[in-house]
């Protein structure tokens, strides 16, 4: 201390200097001992304050040690950070069985629903907007690593098994995940924390938690990891709520036909490309579903596959702009690589597959008239089913067997095998020809969005 | 490992100075620098572990070479001939291989048709700047200059982890002397050193991703197919020019900060270079270490300019040309290459008819030296357009967006004063891109840089460095320095959340 203090005593003489520097440095009272004390305190100081506010705050549920009514239990910020979110729940919860899927998922799953809930596991929802396969599979090996898993359910969409690049959302961090929960992979874990906690965006949206603290919303997000739909999609904000369900059903479908075929629009490139480093995964969409059928098995964890069951319309504009095929095929490359592991793994059952991706009494729900508010019954849009279907999903795999103890039978969905894939797809194509004759107003529509879209941007 | 992310500031690097000056507190010096190879290769493993059997292989195979060099340099000079030529060719192969097979296998497909396949090769990283040491290493060798050679010594050199990925272009007489060397611990310099690191981080931070927020949207945007309006180009091209500049010279900081931590001294980078009056002075500005390789083991083995002024432009259009293949695998950075390759010509064609009919100053003299510093950077950016652009379309896309070839639009900013008139259609808001980059541009161009801040020179010539205490800063520490340089880390500390990487990262 005191040579923090003193400026011409002690004084440490640095390499090479000149006499006349050496004197000038003593007039000027301040040694290197005392500057880098002064730095390293004020950096301390400044970043321990700032760590110490956004934990009390905690504006993006990572810790809840300080959460109050009326000062930080409105959370706005998790909203644009799910993924965040998801990590560090995780971390709290401890889950037993997950399920891991997007945004349908993310609003479908109850993980209080009776059927899986009554197997007397932790169970969370692990789905999240816009989840890829790729994260899929690190957020399954973070929540392994925070507690063995023992059941898994990958509910996948019919655009997740294709051979598509393995990639991630700009908003995935890895370094916020756990991989194998060793003594680095936590102490990296631990720079993360710090990291997030003396960030100036955190601390900034910690400062719009507070502000937001009388805003009285209810949370959309639940703590077992679902997004409240009802919630969600009745805010004053939302397009559900000020254009209605059917106005809305319909602008979700002139969007997903952009997701469809935006890829395809031509650009102008020079021939001549700069090439670098390739950038993306060497790892495709459907590698990352095989990466985790082998981790599910090599940990023994119980792993159900799910196709989930969006709207008919999403099945006819997935027609419509040409990727009927890739959709079968994705769905023979599944039946294989599951065939492929029963074969590699004779003495364990057999990992399930369900597709409820098909025409079904639920997905062919017809649509409400056009100009009114009525809901329908299973869809909050073409996408996202409802919660109601979620619970038929989960009893389906969870509940009574089909056909024994009271469980009706129904169209809504199959399991598929390798015995049954064929005759499954063709039944498909048969039950998509009856659909077409039912609602050819509906198809007529959706190939009238497809076609002006290919018009506009030029694509063939 | 970043060196702006928390694991190196806050692990790793405070463990390795740990280590170092525990080892060195009871002479345990020789020591101390195993230590410092180790951190390295750790460091350098820290990417992809397995590349590090990449550059233990060259590293071994270079040394072991040397060896054979020096052995042989004076006894038969023809077989000390061949094993130069030999050690060349395998490390410009590990090099080619890495960094150009895909090019080269894609455009032989363009021009004949074919269709040979090659899985894509990941380039590892910073094997375009430690082949260049090594390269110059066994040139060194083989010449005569080096005497003796030390496998700690040439393992520290190659690996030394605060230049191995991006830089500087370390010269051997410039560490190697400073490893055997046992300096004593000096407080002065760590606080030298610290306070180089937070300008740098700052920079980084600070300055080069605020300039990336407002450029590659820009760009990718005109990747995409659209036609950037003038102001939207003209943003876009100044926005990088500024990332690109503070990005770099932001890692050279750093890295001299880094060294300095460890009693080491690095050789300085970047000397201001948007305040260059001219082309020539713009290669004596930036990348030096780049520049000063290309000189001595490029230019001049081509001949220099002994062999008159015609022959002279060629060595110098080569020389520039293998620069900018050297800084990527893409047609534009030939384009670039090539840009710069003229603009010497020129310039130096200019100076010889100057000389030739005397002239002095054509004007005013600030009016020609602003004339002289706008021209240079205007010329300079136009060959950043190429240097970021995805491919040469994306390039003269922009660039004729800069000539107001594709119109002019207002931002959305403005817009709602004039709703008549054209909005631009451009990712984001030109007229703030374009105020940020002109604000960032207007400090590198006029505020002091980092060294002058800091009184810092360098060493002006290798041999100064094998001399103790000859580079001596003349910085000193006061409480506001204190306070600046605490405020610095504060802001760069409190910015990581924000997604970044550096720009030379995969060179």
């Amino acid at each position: 201390m005191r040579d923090m203090l003193t400026s011409s005593v002690s004084m440490e003489i640095p390499y090479g200097d000149s006499p006349t520097v050496v004197r000038r440095r003593a007039r000027s009272g301040y040694s290197a001992n005392a500057y880098l004390w002064s730095v390293l305190l004020t950096v301390a100081t400044t970043l321990f304050v700032l760590a110490a506010f956004n934990f009390v705050v905690d504006p993006y549920a990572m810790f809840r040690a300080f959460d109050r009514p009326g000062f930080n239990d409105q959370k706005p910020s998790v909203y644009n950070r799910v993924r965040l979110l998801k990590a560090y729940e995780v971390r709290r919860v401890q889950p037993e069985s997950i399920v891991l899927g997007s945004s349908r998922s993310h609003v479908a799953f109850r993980p209080n629903q009776e059927d899986w809930a009554g197997q007397g596991m932790r169970t969370y929802n692990l789905a999240f907007d816009g989840a890829l396969t790729k994260e899929m599979y690190f957020y399954l090996l973070h929540a392994d690593a925070v507690h063995s898993l023992r059941q898994v359910i990958l509910s996948l969409d019919t655009y997740h098994p294709t051979h598509a690049p393995g990639l991630t959302r700009p908003d995935f961090d890895a370094s916020v995940l756990l991989s194998d929960g060793g003594l680095m992979d936590r102490v990296r874990l631990g720079l993360t924390d710090l990291r997030i906690l003396t960030s100036f965006g955190t601390l900034a949206d910690s400062i719009n938690t507070v502000r937001a603290r009388h805003n009285g919303e209810p949370m959309w997000l639940a703590p077992d990891g679902q997004r409240r739909a009802e919630v969600f999609f009745h805010r004053a904000s939302e397009h559900y709520e000020t254009l209605g369900p059917r106005a809305y059903f319909d602008e979700i479908d002139n969007l997903e036909v952009g997701f469809k075929l935006e890829w395809r629009i031509p650009r102008a490139r020079n021939h001549a490309a700069k090439l670098g480093p390739p950038k993306s995964d060497p790892f495709t969409s459907l590698d990352y579903i095989r990466k985790i059928v082998t981790f599910c098995r090599d940990h023994r964890i119980g792993l159900t596959i799910v196709l989930t069951p969006a709207h008919a319309h999403q099945l006819e504009l997935t027609a419509a702009t040409g990727d009927w095929p890739a959709l079968e095929e994705g769905k023979r490359e599944l039946v294989e690589l599951l065939a492929n592991d029963a074969r590699q793994h004779p003495d364990q059952e057999p990992i399930p597959l369900y597709d409820f991706s098909g025409y079904s009494q639920i997905t062919t729900e017809a649509l409400p008239p056009k100009g009114t508010q009525t809901e329908m019954e299973f869809y909050w849009d073409s996408s996202h089913f409802k919660e109601n279907v979620g619970d038929r999903i989960l009893h389906r795999l969870f509940g009574p067997p089909v056909g024994a103890g009271g469980a009706p039978a129904d169209d809504f969905g199959v399991r598929l095998t390798p015995g049954n894939i064929d005759q499954v797809l063709a039944d498909t194509r048969q039950q998509q020809d009856v659909y077409r004759r039912r609602f050819p107003a509906d198809i007529e529509a959706l190939h009238a969005i497809v076609g002006a879209y290919k018009e506009t941007n030029h694509i063939r | 490992m970043l060196f702006n992310s928390y694991t190196f500031i806050f692990l790793f690097l405070p463990l390795t100075l740990a280590l170092y000056y525990l080892l060195r507190s009871v002479d345990l010096h020789r020591q101390s620098v195993v230590l410092l190879v180790l951190a390295s290769l750790l460091y350098y493993a820290w990417w992809d572990p397995k590349y590090l059997l990449l550059i233990a292989f060259l590293i071994v195979f270079n040394y072991f070479l040397a060896r054979g060099l020096l052995a042989s340099r004076n006894t038969t000079p023809i077989c000390a001939k061949g094993l130069l030529i030999s050690g060349l060719a395998v490390n410009l192969a590990f090099l080619c291989y890495y960094k150009y097979a895909n090019f080269v296998v894609d455009n032989v497909n363009w021009l004949w048709g074919s269709q040979l396949d090659l899985a894509a090769v990941v380039l590892p990283i910073g094997i375009s700047f430690f082949t260049f040491q090594k390269i110059a290493f066994l040139v060194d060798v083989h010449q005569g200059k080096v005497r003796q050679i030390n496998f700690v010594d040439f393992l520290l050199f190659v690996t030394f982890f605060p230049q191995l990925i991006a830089g500087p272009i370390v010269h051997h007489s410039e560490v190697m002397p400073q490893f055997n060397r046992a300096r004593a611990f000096s407080l002065h310099q760590c606080a030298l050193g610290l306070t180089f690191f937070a300008i740098g981080l700052c920079k980084k931070m600070l300055l080069a991703d605020t300039a990336a927020q407002f450029a590659t949207p820009q760009f990718q945007a005109a990747a995409g197919g659209m036609h950037l309006d003038f102001l939207a180009a003209w943003s876009g091209a100044l926005a990088y020019s500024a990332q690109l500049y503070f990005d770099f010279s932001a890692y050279s900081d750093m890295a001299i900060g880094l060294g300095q931590l460890f009693g080491i001294d690095l050789p300085l980078n970047f000397n201001s270079p948007y305040k260059a009056h001219n082309i020539i002075d713009f290669w004596r500005r930036w990348h030096m270490t780049l520049s000063r390789f290309l000189r001595d083991y490029l230019y001049i083995p081509l001949g220099g300019n002994r062999n008159g002024p015609t022959r002279r432009h060629v060595n110098l259009f080569l020389t520039m040309l293998l620069g900018g293949i050297w800084h990527g695998a893409g047609w534009t950075f030939v384009v670039w290459g090539a840009l710069h390759g003229t603009y010497l010509g020129i310039n130096h064609a200019w100076n010889a008819f100057k000389s030739a009919l005397t002239l002095g100053r054509l004007g005013p003299p600030r009016l020609t030296a602003l004339g002289a510093r706008l021209l240079t950077f205007a010329s300079v950016v136009v060959g950043w357009v190429f240097f970021r652009a995805d491919d040469v379309g994306t390039a003269l896309s922009i660039l004729k967006g800069m000539a107001g070839g594709n119109g002019f639009a207002l931002p959305t900013s403005l817009h709602v004063l004039a709703v008549d008139l054209p909005a631009s259609q451009a990712p984001v808001d030109s007229g703030f891109a374009f105020a940020v980059a002109a604000a960032f541009l207007l400090l590198a161009m006029t505020a002091p840089n980092s060294q002058e801040l800091l009184g810092y020179s360098g060493c002006r010539t290798p041999s100064s460095y094998a001399a103790a205490g000859s580079c001596p800063p003349t910085w000193q520490p006061s409480w506001h320095w204190a306070l600046y340089t605490g405020t610095l880390l504060v802001v760069s500390l409190t910015m990581f959340s924000r997604v970044s990487e550096f720009i030379y990262f995969q060179f």
